[in-house]
């Protein structure tokens, strides 16, 4: 008989005597990884969201009077003199109008009694990409208020605050899940081998006795932590994977979700996490065997 | 690194003593050499000391005094995984079996085969010949639990004949066996012996030696002293009259 195959032989073993305690604490692996997965899932989604939001940010600084062709020269360089400007838009009263009949479409009659030029002129001026810190957004709509005839910069403030509030919220969820999780799989996974130690006592010792290595008496319980954290996280993934469809499928296209699109976890996160829940399992596997058998 | 003297003995104990706290003396100052293919008889009342002895040559006793050098090797100057591999090539048959119960006697004998990474194919051809040597064959699927005391004897000394071992420590290896089922044991150690491998034999049955021309070793008071072939006699029929 190979080493392998001894080794095989009795994990196989170790597996079958104690699978109940083995069921519980994949189940709870399983569990583990989802809520974590579930967290990070939400949190990654709404970063990329976030991006995009700020990809589109756009600040209208609304003006008491129209300005004339060779003030809105100097005007635009002095915005572009602020840096991080990708484009700047003057936009007359008619255009304003325009802009709303077009967008109010069928409904543009509200607009019949109101005169064409009840709509403030404005300039609308586009960040660059590279410009995603709200801060420095805040800054530049401190800067654009300052501008000579600028009466008010809106930009959506209390939104993306809240929006970056909320993200920041969930990046705490997302690591005290990930201390939970680390916490939840050694302590699960070393008090299973503890149990299944503790089940083979006598075994072990007799293994001993007859002359059995370290390694033929450790490496199954290692193999055992290896298996539940690669079947654990690897199912707990797939559930989540499960759930993104369905929620995706039922609550996608027109509605709240529709704001967003959802994308699942990029595959070598995935490999990732399974990778660090197996070390994580194993780890504390060999700690357990360590810790209780002496050897 | 061993300082000992070059031997041919696969067994020597030293001037070997086991004192337990506070001050109850198992053994006293016993020097022994036991050589390959030797098949040993040590007798003696409960509680001589036989016990001790054979876990003191086994390593499951450290002695008080003295040393035990197996196969040129002193037991205390070991490492861990040194001594695991000597114990692969010790085979022993505990007084209480220290089998495992929920295995069969298949799974109980094939344990020290499996451990030493033998072949499948082997460890099957083994432990059915050691089985089928021993009368117990037909028992060879059955949980140890479910066995009586005599045949868990028999699975005790197959398992420890299994890895054909250089030296077999047997304890009372015929307490619970009838005349005949005790004579396939005896016919065991003599084929072990015949390969070569060193016997030791703890027992109270004196019609394991009785007729026997091995030697035959006395524990009484902590000291051991050798039996000739006629006080062995007298010792025997005295051990069966009491």
């Amino acid at each position: 008989m190979t080493r392998i195959a001894a080794i095989l032989q009795q994990t196989g073993r170790n597996l079958g005597r104690t699978w109940a305690t083995q069921v519980m604490t994949l189940i709870t692996v399983i569990f583990s990884v989802l809520l974590f997965a579930f967290f990070l899932l939400i949190h990654l989604n709404m970063l990329a969201a976030g991006q995009r939001l700020t990809n589109d940010i756009r600040l209208t600084v609304y003006l008491e009077d129209e300005l004339a062709p060779e003030l809105q020269a100097r005007i635009e360089q002095r915005i572009r003199e602020f840096g991080e400007v990708e484009r700047v838009l003057f936009i007359s009263r008619d255009q304003a109008f325009n802009r709303l009949a077009a967008q109010l479409g069928d409904e543009r009659d509200v607009l019949d009694d109101l005169g064409a030029d009840f709509l403030p002129p404005a300039i609308e001026v586009f960040p660059r990409r590279t410009m995603s810190d709200l801060a420095a957004v805040e800054q530049l709509a401190g800067y654009l208020a300052t501008l000579p005839g600028a009466t008010k910069v809106q930009y959506g403030r209390e939104w993306l605050q809240r929006f970056g509030a909320f993200t920041r919220l969930l990046q705490i969820i997302v690591l005290v899940s990930a201390a939970l999780l680390v916490l939840s799989m050694v302590f699960i996974v070393s008090y299973t081998i503890r149990l299944t130690v503790s089940a083979r006592r006598e075994e072990l010792e007799v293994l001993r006795l007859l002359g059995a290595s370290n390694a033929y008496i450790r490496t199954p319980f290692l193999m055992e932590g290896l298996f539940q954290g690669v079947f654990g996280s690897g199912l707990g993934c797939a559930a989540l994977f499960f759930l993104f469809e369905w929620i995706t499928t039922r609550f996608g296209g027109p509605g709240m979700l529709g704001l967003f699109s959802l994308e699942f976890l990029p595959l070598p996160l995935i490999g990732l996490l399974i990778a660090a829940c197996a070390l994580l399992c194993a780890g504390s596997s060999l700690v357990a065997v360590r810790k209780f058998l002496r050897i | 690194m061993s300082d000992t003297p070059p031997s041919s003995a696969l067994v020597e104990c030293i001037r070997l003593s086991k004192i337990y706290p506070p001050d109850v003396t198992a053994l006293k100052d016993i020097s022994l050499a036991v050589q390959p293919g030797e098949i040993v008889y040590l007798t003696g009342h409960s509680g001589a000391g036989k016990t001790t002895m054979l876990k003191m040559i086994c390593n499951l006793e450290t002695p008080s005094k003295g040393m035990v050098v197996v196969a040129g090797r002193d037991l205390s100057r070991l490492r861990a995984g040194e001594m695991q591999r000597l114990r692969q090539k010790i085979g022993v048959a505990y007084q209480d079996f220290r089998l495992l119960p929920r295995l069969t006697a298949f799974q109980n004998v094939a344990m020290p085969l499996e451990v030493a990474y033998q072949k499948r194919r082997l460890i099957r051809q083994r432990v059915r010949e050691l089985l089928e040597g021993l009368g117990i064959a037909d028992k060879s699927d059955q949980k140890v639990e479910n066995l009586s005391r005599g045949e868990q004897q028999r699975v005790a000394l197959a398992r420890a004949a299994a890895n054909s071992p250089s030296l077999l420590l047997a304890d009372e290896p015929t307490g619970n066996l009838d005349e005949g089922a005790a004579g396939l044991v005896v016919e065991l150690f003599k084929n072990l012996a015949a390969a070569g491998s060193a016997v030791i034999v703890a027992t109270h049955d004196a019609s394991l030696y009785r007729h026997s021309d091995h030697r035959v070793l006395k524990l009484a008071q902590g000291e051991l002293s050798e039996l000739t072939a006629n006080t062995a006699q007298a010792q025997a029929f005295r051990e069966e009259t009491v």
